[in-house]
């Protein structure tokens, strides 16, 4: 299966496919996940970044995530790599979500404050700030396939992989979704 | 076409994902229609912002958290790695040597110390016991496992002589007496057979013994004989076996 994700792969490294180096990890050549890790820890730690607006947190799940890759290893059975990696992410995404339910309910307005801080301290950046709170106030299945689709740039076809759906009706919820935002984002700016 | 279709497509338009029909549809559509104009430009400029928002990158804790925790598992993973250190541990040279000397000094305190009993010995010793043992089908046992000795093992066929006169069973003197056969080269055994022949009370000995001492061709044994045929209480079958053997004896 060809990527569809662009990896930003350094001509140094082995020029080998995800899958193929994810295989050798399979049958335990440990060491080379750090090729894997370099080619996907910025864009886990962002998904994870837009999820849930902690950068503490978000460095600490995608640690998590390589974590699981190793542990799982051996599951892995030659499936498009990234669309296996987004599978793990957002696990852990979910049953971190379950577990900080409770503090978020009470701390919810402290977090969104947290996460405006963090992009006040860049002045110019006042549009970026705005859409990060819209993005908050969308549910998180709706905020999840926004992230997918226009910050990782996945194509349709693999983000119905990763959730599970297909093609045309990925295609439909990211309209909508982005429909959504884009009545909260310009709806708060009137 | 109405505005909510067109609203649908107006993403796959501005990312140009569209066929060249759906493509002039929409076009045509929007020429028409101000409101559709509106959602367009709004679309573009709320997707601007969109691709304004570049990926953030991580701070360095990241990738040193997990350089940290990929070695640990590659060392949990390969711990043969960790093994294949050469050891520099005298003590276990040490230990070595000194095993190869105990076994060493084990072997060399066998060698060198007297044999006490050699399996001969033994086995008279075993065989001598045996002939006393109560059990009489034992004692046969014995006497047959003594006919393998050598003529010059003196201890064993004084015993099988001691047998051949005093033991209470029949079948066992019939036996020692077939085992000293074997020894007939010995005067003492055929002293004994004669002595037996003059002394036994049961036919079937004197009948084997009889058959033993003209087979070895011992002329001594005719005076004895010829006693036994004159004697009127000599059953008769016993007569004929004394007949038969005294011609080969004469």
């Amino acid at each position: 299966m060809v990527l569809t994700i662009e990896t930003n792969q350094k001509p140094t490294l082995k020029q080998l496919t995800d899958e193929e180096i994810m295989l050798a990890i399979a049958t335990g050549k440990i060491e080379l996940l750090s090729i894997l890790f370099d080619r996907y820890h910025v864009r886990m730690y962002n998904y994870f970044n837009k999820m849930v607006c902690n950068k503490m947190v978000s460095e600490d799940l995608t640690q998590d995530v390589f974590i699981k890759v190793i542990k799982y290893r051996t599951s892995y059975k030659n499936g498009n790599f990234a669309a296996w990696l987004y599978t793990i992410a957002r696990n852990i995404f979910s049953s971190h979500y379950q577990k900080t339910k409770k503090e978020r309910s009470n701390l919810i307005d402290d977090d969104k404050l947290d996460a405006n801080e963090t992009l006040v301290s860049e002045s110019n950046q006042e549009e970026l700030e705005h859409l990060q709170k819209a993005l908050l106030k969308l549910s998180n299945s709706d905020r999840e396939l926004i992230v997918m689709h226009r910050f990782q740039e996945i194509k349709y076809e693999q983000i119905a992989q990763i959730i599970g759906s297909t093609e045309n009706a990925v295609k439909v919820k990211v309209h909508r979704a982005l429909k959504k935002l884009k009545e909260i984002y310009f709806q708060n700016n009137n | 076409m109405e505005c909510r279709d067109i609203e649908n497509k107006l993403n796959d338009y501005l990312e140009d994902n569209l066929s060249e029909i759906e493509k002039s549809e929409v076009e045509h559509h929007l020429k028409t229609c101000a409101n559709c104009q509106q959602e367009l430009a709004e679309l573009k400029s709320f997707l601007a912002v969109l691709d304004n928002d570049t990926m953030e990158t991580p701070s360095a804790n990241l990738k040193l958290n997990f350089e940290q925790m990929l070695a640990q598992e590659i060392e949990r993973h390969n711990p043969k790695v960790v093994q294949l250190k050469p050891k520099t541990d005298w003590k276990s040279y040490l230990r070595v040597a000194a095993s190869i000397l105990i076994v060493i000094s084990a072997f060399l305190l066998g060698k060198y110390q007297p044999n006490k009993t050699s399996s001969i010995e033994k086995n008279t010793a075993q065989v001598l016991t045996l002939l006393e043992d109560n059990s009489a089908s034992k004692r046969i046992l014995a006497v047959n496992n003594a006919e393998e000795f050598t003529s010059k093992n003196t201890k064993i066929i004084e015993a099988l002589i001691n047998r051949l006169f005093f033991d209470k069973n029949t079948n066992v003197r019939l036996a020692a007496a077939e085992a000293l056969s074997k020894f007939s080269s010995e005067e003492l055994v055929r002293d004994a057979l004669i002595k037996s022949l003059e002394t036994d009370k049961s036919t079937i000995v004197q009948i084997e013994v009889i058959t033993i001492l003209s087979k070895i061709q011992e002329k001594r044994a005719i005076k004895p004989m010829e006693k036994m045929l004159e004697n009127e209480e000599t059953p008769q079958y016993v007569k004929q076996q004394l007949e038969l053997n005294l011609s080969t004896l004469l």
